[in-house]
């Protein structure tokens, strides 16, 4: 993450302004990060909150990668992906999406609402359909309240 | 925890009795869950089928990791997340491999030791038996 997190104070408050929302998302360089290109040659207006980490596969994606996102300053996580089964390493995405199912029970057994990590599949074809699901997640953890951080990221700064 | 019957069983057939130096049958298996990776070697290499990845995973397992490990990394992550201390087991999907805790029975254990010494992370101790069948002692 380039960001440093400094979210991190703003425990106990109203849910964070559109500004101050921060939301990583994973995405698969075979299509979701050339979606994610192709919408902004488009000029198509994203949400301000959402960060881009081009991935090799979404089958890269740890669920250490999701949780150290959140655990630093991110408001939400999401992993962009290729369609089931048109993953062009055969079936990483499958793995993402029990992983991403994984890191949901992990939240949602801490008491962390698990709509923070959301799965999207797309094709490289389709700029609007990654348009919509960043607006999608946007608005979901735009209702959400505030993450309690424990302390400021550490690393986050480095 | 003493010698399983069948263990008892099983030294009373080997040849010259009881197992004094090797790690033979009948040993103690200690295992420390905190220390555990979730490789599953233990469960691979067990002859008797005693130890087996569970459908579950116990998410203490993760607070309890070791720092610098990578559950001990996920653990200190969502120790800085949670609003309240985890439920308990989760259900763990199909392609998650290594984020499962180890089902491990007892009565089916031999007490090889097998799975002691396959493991990575030395999470699992196998305490040789005393000839008199419990468990406690230093191998002679």
């Amino acid at each position: 993450m380039t960001a440093p997190a400094t979210v991190a104070g703003a425990a106990g408050a109203t849910p964070a302004a559109a500004a101050d929302r921060k939301i990583v998302a994973f995405c698969c360089r075979e299509c979701a990060y050339a979606a994610a290109d192709a919408s902004a040659n488009a000029r198509t207006p994203l949400p301000p909150s959402v960060r881009l980490v081009l991935m090799p596969c979404t089958g890269r994606v740890s669920p250490l990668h999701l949780l150290s996102a959140l655990a630093e300053g991110a408001d939400g996580v999401m992993v962009a992906g290729c369609l089931l089964g048109q993953c062009h390493y055969r079936e990483g995405n499958f793995n993402a999406v029990d992983r991403v199912a994984f890191v949901q029970r992990l939240l949602k057994s801490v008491g962390v609402e698990p709509e923070r990590c959301q799965m999207f599949t797309m094709s490289a074809g389709e700029p609007p359909r990654f348009a919509a699901a960043v607006r999608e997640i946007d608005r979901v953890i735009g209702g959400l309240p505030p993450l309690p951080r424990s302390e400021a990221g550490t690393r986050g700064a480095a | 925890m003493p010698l399983t019957q069948r263990g008892r069983d099983i030294l009373s057939r080997v040849q010259g009795g009881a197992l004094h130096s090797t790690l033979g049958v009948g040993c103690e298996i200690v295992r420390h869950e905190e220390l555990c990776v979730g490789c599953g070697k233990c469960a691979k290499n067990c002859p008797s089928g005693a130890s087996r990845r569970s459908d579950v995973f116990d998410v203490n397992q993760l607070l309890e990791a070791p720092e610098g490990t990578r559950r001990g990394a996920l653990g200190g992550a969502l120790r800085r997340l949670m609003r309240h201390a985890p439920d308990g087991l989760i259900e763990v999907p199909a392609r998650v491999t290594v984020y499962r805790s180890i089902d491990y029975d007892a009565d089916q254990c031999l007490g090889c030791g097998t799975c002691a010494r396959g493991c990575p992370a030395e999470a699992i101790e196998a305490r040789p038996p005393q000839a008199d069948g419990t468990s406690e002692g230093s191998p002679s």
